[in-house]
């Protein structure tokens, strides 16, 4: 599981089970799964329903703690997906990967701009609660919180055990009774098409959705505007194209190669379209406009 | 040229015809008569609805309220009484044919709770809402099940804010004749056409009849708000199908699978296509009416079936569920539903599928049909208060079978309201002696209502006793 993008609690309560409500909660984890002494001295702690996960806040009981917890929560980046066309823009198997992931309702629990519906407060079980699971709050689990899937392209294993080491594995094997999305009803294509949409989502949704909008600016390597991102361009070696995802329909259990968003197809025009123009044009014009009259 | 001239023949022919019809416009504007006025009287009508006016009179009655909502503006905004000859007309006239979603269950809570099962399951369709959750542009949805001729309907009154609920009674030919309709009018897809009249009452009218909308849909009581129910609400909606939306699930493959083998010989159900019901995906399922029902707003519901008491049944019982009921036993909110997937005994199930099948098929007569809402198992009924909890004293038979109209919730002018058996104690004599009668009545307006449940002969004994006192 990782922390970027998630903004500390922005996606909604945090743990798998979704049972804590502000980073310091980890004090419990820290304490009780890692046998560790914790920051909160121990008779601050149990005064009133401190102990309790999501009893009274913990925030403030620690400099230490609430420095870890403004860290975690600083941490909203989601790097590139690679697996984007070279402009950024969705691959033709995305786009239609879109479809299938709507038409299956991915989205009522991988929805809004967070893809997740954690912000709810609602749990889901796709069919990994076993016996060994746990409980949550004294009750028994009854589900999951809903992970973003924004920048999931970089963090396998999947599923809250890790037990998917791709996302084929999540939606096939790990998922025999169709209790994480009717995938059993999807043609061999449809699949992969999935697969590249949620490998192609990352933290550009809303940007990169319009259609008119400019190619975004390369990443320059060693500028450490997305790090991680160029260090990996090398690994891939393959451009993320439609057809590079459809070589993997076959069945095969591997992700496709991961391209890098650093390169770009050879001869690719990245000249605006001149409509692009004419508007930039038009919106310079009034903005020139509004200043010159807020001037006056 | 020859067509040409073939085409000015055609416009001299229209030219012709509209001159001809001209003078009969004046005719036209003469009032229609109503094709209502000769229809039969209704020979078993319902003894409740009856009372409350019918046909005509309920309509001019609803459309002079003045209610805000789209089924309101459907039926009367025209200014001339719209025609309803089926389900399918009327999901077109309330605007349920497009950008609509539709969920069926096997197992109800509500007015028509005995009549429902996978066999002959109650359909909801409703607007369909997106992922975000947005409320549609008009909410208006249609409750329906076989074997009872009227259709529940409810719209947001735009005017007050708040929900206007309706039940459409409709009339077919069966309904003249002296034995009445058959059980194969009634719970094959004959009952969706056909229809030769209606008459609506709204919740204003209902209020004071076993009908009642409010004493489920205003759990607050009077001056709150009413609110859509849906006590299934979230994953995995062990009574609801088709659920291949979001995620497949153990409902879908056990009551999906055995509506789809009672219903394959028919075009439609609840006035959307059998093929429609059986495929579908994101058009129909629980997880669409659950983003409805969150989108409106109505997401803390009352009495709740959630996932724990699916996930503690696995284990064979569920705790949770036996809370909620024990409140129900209480007096304190409507049955919860049912802790198992299938409401249905086994046997009575496959009888009553093969003689469905085989009188849809015309392999049998249709006298010869078994009546396919009869299939309950003994603990479902049980556990649906169908009948009374075997055992239980005067009392408590009392609060699980009457309170969910009499508990002090209603409109308290309402002669209903005077018994109350969550004060039981402070009950006179003579409320007393009346419900005595009631429950005694041998006709059809006895107590409990035959929709609600049946008192056994020993829960009858112990309920008199109690009244007694």
């Amino acid at each position: 599981m990782a922390l970027l993008g998630r903004g500390g609690t922005k996606h909604g309560p945090l743990n798998w089970g979704g049972n804590f409500d502000e980073i310091q909660d980890f004090e419990h984890q820290l304490r009780d799964s890692f046998d560790g002494k914790g920051f909160i001295p121990d008779d601050v702690l149990q005064t009133g329903t401190r102990n309790q996960p999501l009893g009274e806040p913990k925030a403030g009981l620690s400099p230490e703690l609430d420095a870890l917890a403004a860290y975690v929560s600083s941490l909203e980046h989601v790097n590139p997906s690679p697996f984007r066309n070279p402009d950024g823009s969705l691959t033709a198997d995305a786009v239609a990967g879109k479809a299938v992931f709507e038409k299956l309702g991915c989205d009522f629990c991988h929805g809004g701009p967070d893809f997740t519906d954690s912000a709810r407060g609602q749990l889901h079980d796709v069919g990994t609660i076993t016996a060994n699971s746990g409980m949550r709050a004294g009750q028994p689990l009854i589900g999951i919180d809903s992970p973003t899937l924004l920048g999931v392209w970089e963090t396998p294993p999947y599923l809250h055990d890790g037990s998917a080491p791709t996302l084929r594995d999540v939606l096939t094997t790990n998922n025999a009774t169709d209790l994480h999305g009717y995938v059993s009803s999807l043609v061999p294509g449809q699949l992969d098409q999935l697969i590249a949409y949620v490998l192609q989502l990352d933290g550009d949704q809303r940007l990169r959705a319009l259609p008119f909008e400019p190619p975004l600016p390369e990443p320059v390597a060693g500028s450490g505007g997305q790090p991680g991102v160029v260090g990996q361009a090398g690994t891939g070696g393959q451009p993320a194209t439609g057809g590079g995802l459809q070589g993997a329909a076959g069945g095969g259990t591997k992700e496709p190669q991961r391209s890098s968003c650093a390169c770009r197809a050879p001869g690719a025009d990245t000249r605006p379209h001149p409509w692009v123009l004419l508007t930039a044009l038009a919106l310079s014009a009034l903005v020139a406009l509004r200043r010159a009259r807020g001037q006056r | 040229m020859t067509r040409l001239v073939g085409a000015s023949k055609l416009l001299v022919l229209s030219a012709l015809t509209v001159a001809c019809s001209a003078p009969a416009r004046d005719a036209d504007l003469a009032p229609d008569p109503d094709p209502w006025a000769n229809l039969p009287a209704v020979a078993n009508p319902d003894p409740e609805l009856v009372g409350l006016g019918t046909r005509g009179d309920t309509y001019e009655r609803l459309c002079q309220r003045g209610h805000g909502d789209a089924i309101a503006n459907a039926l009367c905004s025209a200014g001339q009484r719209p025609e309803i000859r089926g389900m399918t007309e009327l999901l077109d006239l309330v605007g349920l044919q497009h950008e609509r979603a539709f969920a069926l269950t096997g197992n109800s809570t509500s007015l028509v709770a005995k009549s429902v099962s996978a066999l002959n399951p109650r359909i909801i369709v409703f607007p369909r809402v997106g992922a975000d959750l947005q409320p549609p542009a008009t909410l208006t949805a249609v409750g329906f099940v076989r074997g009872e001729r009227f259709v529940e309907l409810v719209s947001r009154d735009t005017s007050k804010g708040d929900l206007n609920f309706y039940l459409l009674h409709f009339e077919q030919e069966c309904d003249y004749t002296t034995v009445g309709c058959d059980l194969a009018s009634a719970l094959t897809e004959e009952i969706e056409h056909n229809w030769t009249a209606y008459s609506i009452y709204d919740q204003v009218d209902l209020e004071a009849t076993s009908f009642d909308c409010l004493s489920c849909h205003r759990t607050g009581g009077v001056g709150t708000p009413s609110i859509l129910r849906m006590q299934e609400l979230s994953s995995p909606w062990l009574h609801w199908f088709p659920q291949r939306f979001v995620q497949v699930t153990e409902s879908d493959r056990v009551l999906g699978a055995q509506f789809a083998a009672t219903h394959q010989y028919e075009q439609q159900y609840g006035g959307i296509p059998t093929h429609l019901l059986t495929s579908a995906l994101d058009e129909g399922s629980a997880a669409q009416l659950e983003a409805l029902i969150r989108a409106e707003g109505y997401a803390d519901q009352p009495n709740p079936f959630d996932g724990h008491i699916a996930k503690e049944m696995t284990q064979g019982a569920s705790a949770t569920w036996q809370t909620r009921f024990d409140s129900h036993l209480r007096g304190q909110a409507i049955a919860v539903p049912y802790p198992g997937i299938d409401v249905t005994d086994e046997l009575k199930r496959d009888a009553a599928m093969r003689s469905y099948q085989d009188v849809v098929r015309g392999m049998a007569a249709r006298e010869s049909l078994l009546d396919i809402r009869e299939v309950f198992s003994a603990d479902a009924a049980e556990k649906l208060s169908f009948v009374p909890k075997a055992g239980a004293d005067g009392r408590t038979v009392l609060l699980q079978m009457c309170a969910r109209c009499h508990d002090g919730r209603s409109e308290p002018s309402l002669r209903k309201s005077r018994f109350n058996v969550l004060q039981l104690d402070q009950l006179s004599r003579a409320v007393k002696d009346l419900a005595i009668a009631r429950i005694t009545d041998t006709g059809p307006t006895r107590m409990p209502p035959w929709r609600n449940g049946q008192l056994t002969a020993e829960s009858m004994q112990a309920a008199l006793v109690e009244l007694a006192k």
